[in-house]
């Protein structure tokens, strides 16, 4: 057998196709217990055997493939990969999951696949489940009915890849055609569906776990609390768990610097090293704890069914703002990332609603503000209790999402492209315990590409921003009366001259040039920010013994002597983290998901324009305040 | 709901005077909204046997779905999710200030469903449906 074969995973969203995925194909697709997670198609080669390999491909769920769908959603994704699939000579296998569990409506997709006449197999998952409900599936009698291949399997067996692999690689040799007829879908799932003796209690006891549950989680008073309790929890969890962890990766950086500079003395190269290396990626390292938390808890939520009970929660709140419950999903997803959830948003049917939805998702607070929010929280707040620190960062949390629902209204009345909204309809998964192995892996995964971004992208922009403010520019700065000649060179380096270039337009946000050198630097990537300060303030203070960077802040001064920075200062500088667009990535997950140029450039001038303003107002409110 | 015949049929032909015209008229509406009040009250006798919404639906009743008044579209797509015609429904819950509804279908799935939508699916109450 020389040709790979393309094995295609096709299924009702939860079914549990990326859960079969992973276990037959062992790389990590996100798992997730809700309707369409798998948002991209995602693909891996498996090896049966010296001379067969397969290609799997996870796709996102689908209802039916025959009638319309929209084409920028996960089904019209879907869809358009079957349609190729058809059409092209490669050999093809078209595998459905199906939950056993929901056996009737999963055949009737079966008898959808049947019609495409590409040789299809049915893999019964979540036999375990349908076990604890007290059934058992008859396989080889739903098959002969079928007239395809069916095996009953569950991803958590330990024989599961070993059982795909061979119903696939069959029918990939075969190449049967399966017969199209109809069949009464119901009389089947009746007739293959084998009840214990303790059936009906069994059934009893599963659903009455779910029930119980549901009744407090959705109860009309109790489920709204506890659905805002739970978010400020988990907003608070990532101050609270995270601080003292990123003080101690702050205490090892400066270990390190102070290492460095003994060995090396103050030259350049040890500048370079420790202003631009520690100082810049070194300081947004020490922020690894907050992310990781993050993500887990997000995949907690996920995994235990819980978001679609959020969903059911907030789908008037989010209707009113032009949003609908499908947002829900995107939305909570986006305080991780703004990238995978833009993709996410293709959960939402409605087109205006999805182009909405993307159009705010850079709103939410996403964990590359952390350490922004984290720095100024630090430095300027010091003073006041624990409580006011975690407090002031969990605020910050809702004003993303508070100005998201605004943003949203506003786009509504604005932005057309609104067909006839397309109303909620949502599966509420089982309640399931989330699996460890899973959850754990995903908390890696996170781990592992925050360290590489600062490893690649956040580094050479540390190094690139340190060169920057070495290089003299063409105007001179005015540097303190004692500034060594390594400051008195920053102050008039090409960096600083642009910086100082922006100072009329940022004057009544309280920022100086230094602010507005970081403020550059994180056009690409909100990250720079804090990088950019390490660098800036780094530089500044060499010599001295190195304090850390929030007392450095605090004490930093204008050109006249008087501070640089107050409280206020940093409750503008939030304001404009809370709102700008400061994510070339997130820009360019607009372009390719909107198709147009015409979208990223409105996000990019509104979210900065909206950033300046508030900015604006924050600053000149806490001052005239006496911040 | 059907409402009596509009006013304005004989009302234009020439007769009497203004005030017997009237007259007319106030017994005439009064007449009509009588009409609605046993319209309404005979509907609500019926209920318990009759097609009713989906929305309308008490909480826990099971009842049987008979007709999508959806487009095509939607009613195609709904029919995939699972909300097909002759399948059990119940609702589970109601989402405060108009939200979803909480619904189970056919033993197996629930699903949450836009309270607008729900007034679009037609359902028959089950006979002898606990309340
Ligand atoms: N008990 C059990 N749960 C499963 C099984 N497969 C998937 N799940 C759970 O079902 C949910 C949805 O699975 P997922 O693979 O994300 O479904 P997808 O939407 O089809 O990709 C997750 O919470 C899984 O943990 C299984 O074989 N047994
Ligand atoms: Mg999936």
């Amino acid at each position: 057998m020389s040709e790979t074969a393309i094995v295609t995973l096709v299924g009702r969203p939860n079914a549990g196709k990326s859960s079969l995925f992973n276990a037959v194909t062992g790389s990590h697709a996100k798992v997730g217990n809700f309707p369409g997670v798998t948002v991209d198609v995602l693909e891996a080669q498996v090896t049966v055997s010296e001379h067969e390999t397969l290609r799997f491909v996870d796709l996102p769920g689908v209802y039916t493939i025959e009638g319309e769908a929209d084409p920028e959603s996960d089904e019209g994704h879907a869809r358009r990969f079957l349609d190729d699939l058809s059409k092209h000579q490669t050999p093809a296998v078209i595998t459905q999951v199906l939950d056993c569990t929901q056996l009737a409506l999963g055949l009737r997709l079966t008898l959808e696949l049947r019609r495409r006449g590409l040789p299809l197999v049915v893999l019964a998952t979540q036999h375990d489940a349908l076990v604890a409900q007290g059934f058992e599936l008859d396989a080889a009698a739903l098959g002969e009915a079928l007239g395809v291949r069916v095996v009953a399997t569950s991803a958590r067996d330990a024989n599961v890849k070993a059982r795909v692999l061979e119903a696939t690689s069959e029918a990939a040799r075969l190449k049967t055609a399966p017969p199209s007829g109809a069949l009464d879908v119901t009389a089947i799932a009746n007739r293959v569906l084998r009840p214990r003796v303790d059936a009906k209690q069994a059934f009893a006891r599963v659903r009455a776990r779910t029930e119980r549950l549901d009744g407090v989680l959705l109860h009309p008073l109790l489920g709204p609390v506890i659905f805002l309790a739970l978010m400020t929890a988990l907003f608070a969890a990532v101050f609270f768990i995270a601080e003292p962890v990123t003080g101690l990766i702050d205490v090892f950086n400066q270990a390190l610097a102070a290492r460095i500079e003994a060995l090396l003395g103050t030259g350049l190269l040890s500048s370079l090293l420790v202003d631009g290396v520690l100082g810049g990626a070194g300081t947004v390292l020490a922020f690894l704890p907050q992310i990781v938390i993050l993500t887990v808890a997000l995949e907690l939520i996920d995994a235990s069914g819980y978001l679609a009970r959020g969903t059911f929660l907030v789908d008037r709140l989010l209707r009113f703002a032009g949003l609908g419950g499908r947002s829900f999903v995107p939305l909570l997803s986006a305080h991780a990332c703004a990238v995978p959830a833009i993709s996410a948003s293709r959960i939402i049917r409605d087109p205006g609603q999805r182009l909405r939805t993307i159009l705010v998702l850079p709103l939410m607070t996403c964990s590359a503000r952390i350490p922004t929010f984290g720095l100024l929280i630090a430095t300027f707040f010091a003073a006041r209790s624990v409580w006011f620190r975690g407090g002031l960062f969990v605020a910050l949390y809702f004003s993303g999402l508070g100005l998201g629902l605004i943003a949203s209204l506003v786009l509504g009345r604005t932005v057309k492209r609104t067909s006839q909204p397309r109303p909620l309809v949502l599966e509420m998964p089982p309640y399931r315990v989330p699996q460890l192995s899973v959850v754990a892996r995903v908390g890696w995964r996170a781990a592992t590409r925050f360290v590489r971004d600062v490893g690649s992208v956040i580094l050479v922009a540390s190094v690139v921003l340190w060169a920057l403010l070495t290089v003299p520019g063409p105007t001179a700065g005015t540097p303190p009366p004692d500034a060594t000649p390594r400051v008195v060179a920053m102050h008039n380096s090409l960096a600083a001259s642009v910086g100082r270039l922006l100072e009329p337009v940022t004057a009544p946000t309280g920022f100086d040039w230094r602010l507005n050198v970081g403020l550059i630097g994180s056009v690409g990537a909100r990250e720079l920010m804090v990088g950019t300060m390490g660098v800036i303030f780094g530089i500044e203070d060499a010599g001295d013994d190195s304090a850390p960077l929030a007392e450095r802040l605090r004490e930093a001064k204008r050109a006249d002597g008087a501070t640089a920075y107050s409280a206020a200062t940093a409750l503008a500088l939030m304001a404009f983290f809370v709102i700008a667009c400061q994510c070339m990535s997130t820009l360019a997950a607009v372009r390719r998901e909107t198709r147009s140029w015409r979208w990223p450039i409105f996000l990019f001038a509104y979210t900065y324009g909206a950033a300046w303003i508030l900015s604006v107002v924050v600053f000149q409110v806490a001052r005239a305040a006496g911040l | 709901m059907q409402t009596a015949t509009p006013e304005a049929s004989e009302d234009t032909a020439p007769t009497a005077h203004p005030g017997a015209l009237q007259l007319r008229r106030a017994e005439r509406s009064v007449e009509s909204r009588l009409c609605c009040l046993l319209d309404e009250w005979s509907e609500a006798a019926l209920q318990a046997t009759a097609v009713t919404s989906l929305e309308a639906l008490p909480l826990h009743a099971p009842a049987t779905i008979a007709a999508l008044k959806l487009s095509d579209r939607e009613a195609t797509w709904l029919r995939a999710v699972g909300l097909t015609e002759g399948c059990l429904v119940t609702v589970l819950r109601k989402a405060p200030l108009s939200g979803p509804l909480h619904v189970r279908v056919d033993q197996h799935t629930e699903l949450a469903i836009d309270r607008e939508l729900a007034l679009h699916v037609e359902v028959t109450p089950a006979a002898g449906a606990a309340s």
